[in-house]
């Protein structure tokens, strides 16, 4: 009977309709096995529509999804069997790599996401900077990553409460604007906003929409500063540039500069509204797409300062209503283990609600920081596969630490030998040879199963495929040869000790 | 409290250089139970206040203290708290610029004190300040602790007022744990911990009354628990312990909250009695689960009091031991199997025995987990990947040495 249904739901998947896809989410999270009586086309055409959904929004995505089966608990337990993120990532085929969200990501402002594989290649491209000997010596991000540089403001000066209230009618709203106000400015006491009271007040009457960015030292002139229609309207071209630019830049060099160019754009767009103490809907915005693009672009700099400012952005209701907490409490969670800093991780479980703690963003953030806290480097990297939003950006920096880690630990337990697309596979690889090299690079022996290893793959397929049924080697023609290497451990431990 | 209040009282006392007495009379908190005291009304001194030992300082530095009572006896606690921290100042100033004033040194605890606790009574009573009392108390407590700090004297000379700089110090740990600013802290640990001058670090020296020097440890274990240096934690954490008065159970309580997750963690389980002796409800069931490696229950106890632990900040602490509790399961395993090989434990039985514990994980993560343990230690063996089996040691396989009881 369940079959049934779920045929006639995949059928009208393929026509159309967001709602079965919705349905059939959370047939599929109840039944994994069920994944296998979808057609082809239905998956696919799940997927599809899946990507588009969580494009356009990805609250309705979270409201829509399945309640994983945590019961309606008031505080959604963390200890949460990773079994059901494996059957989902499972069911839904392979790994969907950093699907989009809601992100102002390059993706979503084309309007369609990038091939999988080619999304892939990027990802690794971006890891592999990791590999460099610079990298690897010191063996922490803090050598590529700066320690993030929280802005220490003094309690702030008054935020100019009421903007252009025009209408009698609006009262109710000058009421709340002014409440509002008040609950930024009582709660900014240690924010990591640019000191807004240094500046007086002012409104801009510069009408460009592309500015570059000065330092400023001295209060500037209303000449040279945008007020917020235009600000609002800067940040939509500023967004449209990006993409254009993007799809057009070919090579990292083009990239590079257009970011450079984008990001200064953005730092005059962000002290535009400091000076003019815009604190609105539009602020949190701005200041998320920032933060995106420079996550896209590894400028956790950037990343940092805006990740400071949109916190204390989201202390007020209206902040919250208006941006997307749950995304950017993941990262400031993923961001926390980034820097070894545990406390912040506590402190960010303290703050939050029990409502905000279920969000699927924030979940999944917390899901790592367990795993990463007990080097359990399977969910890892299971969870590293199928991130929201662009958590997945920000866990590249801790995939190197894992991955060494995981080594040194599978490298002391398995004896004799562990295959090597068995550790590609833990670890995440999807590249056999980049698999390979890290493996050589820590001192692994690899040596060939006994016998020849381009023939008989079929005889040497490990005996693990067939207790885990839905994994894939990972690549055809090469793999071949690669599925029969096998790591040697108790030579690979000897050089791991004495490097 | 006291009958009467004479101001000739102070004068002798502060010409006989007499710190204990001048602290006990200006004193505006209980040692003891650091709870206000009450006063009479002092109004009628405040005229004479300001000529008090014939110096203005002297008096205007009295003149804020006889205000500060007076608003306590009013209940006023935050023109209490204007008044006290004014006073606080001058004190210092007095402290500093003058010579030989080491004797004031119990009324700068004493007065330090005060200031702390009024600053937590009046941003109790006016919720929606959002601590300000607290957060000007740590400016001015830090001041203090430069005070003593700065000193030159030799500290080997029992002028110095370094000797008094402990008190300060925990005083200070204590604002910044409430008001979450704990990246501070350094800046008061870092100098005392630090050997310096070709002599040992101060924290280390003999003339620390041990009841300080529990409070120290206290916070500075607290601190280690946050930053996840669990082995300074543990150290710091059990010499409070085992130095507090026997009959202060409320503070070993406390100390045990920190203590109990970091050593769970170890593997050395804490036995019924003790936490039966301090009441320590939540690591009850707890502690059973990881004793006989059942997951089910420890997810359960875990999630009864997840409120707790995340509000006291052991929630990860206490996660981190569930490598404890998988090590258990799997040595039960190894025991109770009937139909098992010598020596080896196949992984698939594990895998079956986790499901049935409500926790299914996939075989793989299984192996992950069996290689962190013997990673750690744990377990001493090897796992096979090609046959899911995980072989044990022929000796000693489940290392007991590893885990330990303690009461």
């Amino acid at each position: 009977r369940e079959a049934l249904l779920l045929a006639a739901v995949s059928s009208g998947i393929l026509s159309s309709g967001a709602a079965a896809a919705a349905k059939l989410e959370v047939l599929l999270a109840k039944k994994p096995h069920a994944s296998a009586v979808l057609s082809e086309e239905a998956q696919q055409a799940l997927k599809a529509l899946q990507r588009e959904q969580a494009a356009a929004s990805a609250c309705a995505t979270i409201a829509a999804a399945p309640t994983d089966g945590n019961g309606a608990v008031a505080r959604s337990s963390l200890v949460i069997p990773s079994a059901e993120i494996v059957t989902l990532a499972d069911a839904l085929g392979t790994s969907k790599k950093k699907q989009a969200g809601s992100t102002k990501g390059s993706p979503v402002l084309r309007g369609a996401v990038k091939e999988t594989p080619e999304e892939r290649k990027r990802r690794e491209e971006r890891l592999r900077r990791f590999n460099s000997p610079a990298a690897t010596a010191s063996s922490s991000p803090k050598a590529s990553a700066p320690p993030p540089s929280r802005k220490r403001a003094a309690p702030g000066g008054s935020v100019g409460a009421v903007k252009g209230t025009k209408s009698r009618k609006i009262a109710g709203r000058k009421q709340r604007q002014l409440q509002m106000a008040r609950h930024w400015e009582s709660s900014s006491g240690d924010s990591g906003l640019v000191n807004e009271g240094k500046w007086p007040r002012i409104v801009g009457t510069c009408l460009d929409l592309e500015k570059s960015y000065f330092r400023l030292t001295s209060a500037p002139n209303p000449e040279d500063v945008r007020p917020e229609y235009v600000l609002k309207q800067s940040l939509e071209h500023l967004k449209r540039k990006w993409g254009e630019g993007e799809e057009r830049a070919n090579g990292e060099e083009e990239r590079q500069k257009l970011y450079l160019w984008v990001s200064e754009q953005f730092k005059s767009l962000r002290q535009d509204m400091v000076v003019q103490h815009i604190r609105s809907p539009f602020t949190v915005r701005a200041y998320e797409t920032h933060a995106r693009v420079a996550l896209e672009n590894g400028d956790l700099d950037e990343f940092n300062q805006c990740l400071g400012c949109l916190l204390d952005l989201y202390k007020s209701p209206l902040g919250r209503k208006h941006g997307h907490l749950d995304e950017f409490l993941a990262y400031r969670v993923l961001k926390a283990l980034v820097h070894h800093n545990t406390h912040e991780v506590t402190v960010t479980l303290q703050g939050l609600t029990a409502r905000q703690l279920s969000g699927k963003a924030a979940r999944h953030a917390l899901q790592v920081a367990l795993a990463y806290n007990a080097q359990n480097y399977h969910l890892f990297f299971v969870l590293y596969r199928d991130a929201p939003n662009m958590s997945a950006w920000i866990m590249d920096f801790l995939v190197l630490r894992v991955r060494k880690s995981a080594w040194r630990r599978m490298v002391k337990a398995y004896s004799p030998h562990v295959p090597l697309d068995f550790v590609a596979h833990v670890l995440a690889f999807d590249d056999m040879e980049d698999a390979r090299n890290f493996a050589v690079d820590q001192g692994a022996v690899v040596v060939a199963r006994g016998g020849n290893s381009m023939a008989s793959t079929t005889t040497t397929t490990s005996p693990h495929d067939s207790i885990r049924g839905g994994y894939k080697k990972a690549k055809d023609e090469p793999a071949a040869a690669a599925a029969s290497w096998l790591i040697d451990t108790a030579e690979s431990r000897r050089n791991l000790e004495s490097p | 409290w006291r009958m009467a209040f004479a101001l000739e009282d102070l004068e002798q006392a502060a010409t006989a250089c007499d710190g204990r007495v001048l602290a006990d009379r200006l004193g505006m908190v209980d040692l003891k139970d650091q709870s206000p005291k009450s006063f009479p009304d002092v109004s009628h001194l405040l005229p004479r206040a300001a000529r008090w030992m014939g110096d203005a300082t002297w008096g205007d530095m009295l003149a804020e203290y006889l205000e500060t009572m007076q608003q306590i006896g009013k209940g006023d606690w935050a023109e209490a708290y204007k008044h006290i921290s004014a006073g606080y100042l001058k004190l210092l100033s007095i402290f500093t610029t003058e010579e030989e004033t080491s004797w004031l040194m119990p009324l700068v605890h004493q007065t330090t004190l005060d200031i702390r606790v009024i600053a937590g009574l009046a941003d109790e009573a006016d919720q929606s300040s959002g601590m300000q009392h607290l957060r000007d108390c740590s400016e001015k407590l830090s001041k203090g602790f430069s005070a003593c700090w700065n000193d030159r004297t030799d500290i080997r000379s029992v002028e110095s007022k370094r000797r008094g700089v402990v008190y300060l110090v925990n005083n200070c740990l204590k604002t910044y744990f409430r008001l979450g600013t704990l990246r501070l802290c350094k800046n008061l640990i870092k100098p005392l911990e630090m050997p310096m001058g070709g002599r040992p670090a101060m924290i280390t020296s003999d003339f620390i009354p041990k009841s300080e020097l529990v409070t120290y440890k206290f916070y500075v274990g607290r601190l280690n628990v946050l930053e996840d240096k669990y082995a300074e934690a543990e150290e710091c954490l059990q010499y409070a312990l085992a130095n507090s008065p026997s009959h202060a159970m409320a503070n070993k309580r406390k100390i045990l909250t920190y203590l109990v997750p970091i050593k769970l963690c170890k593997g050395a389980l804490p036995s019924q009695a003790l936490l039966e002796k301090y009441n320590l409800v939540e690591f009850m069931a707890l502690t059973k689960a990881v004793r006989s490696g059942n997951v089910r229950s420890f997810n359960d106890a875990l999630l009864q009091f997840q409120e707790l632990f995340i509000r006291q900040g052991t929630f990860l602490v206490l996660e981190k031991s569930k490598a404890i509790v998988h090590r258990n399961l799997i040595k039960h395993i190894d025991q109770v199997d009937p139909h098992k090989k010598p020596q080896q434990v196949n992984l698939v039985k594990v895998k079956e025995v986790f499901d049935w514990l409500g926790e299914s994980l996939a075989l793989d993560e299984i192996e992950c987990i069996v290689a962190n343990l013997i990673f750690r230690g744990l377990i001493r063996g090897y796992v096979s990947h090609s046959k899911r089996t995980l072989v044990l040691s022929k000796t000693n396989a489940f290392p007991f040495d590893k885990l330990k009881r303690w009461d």
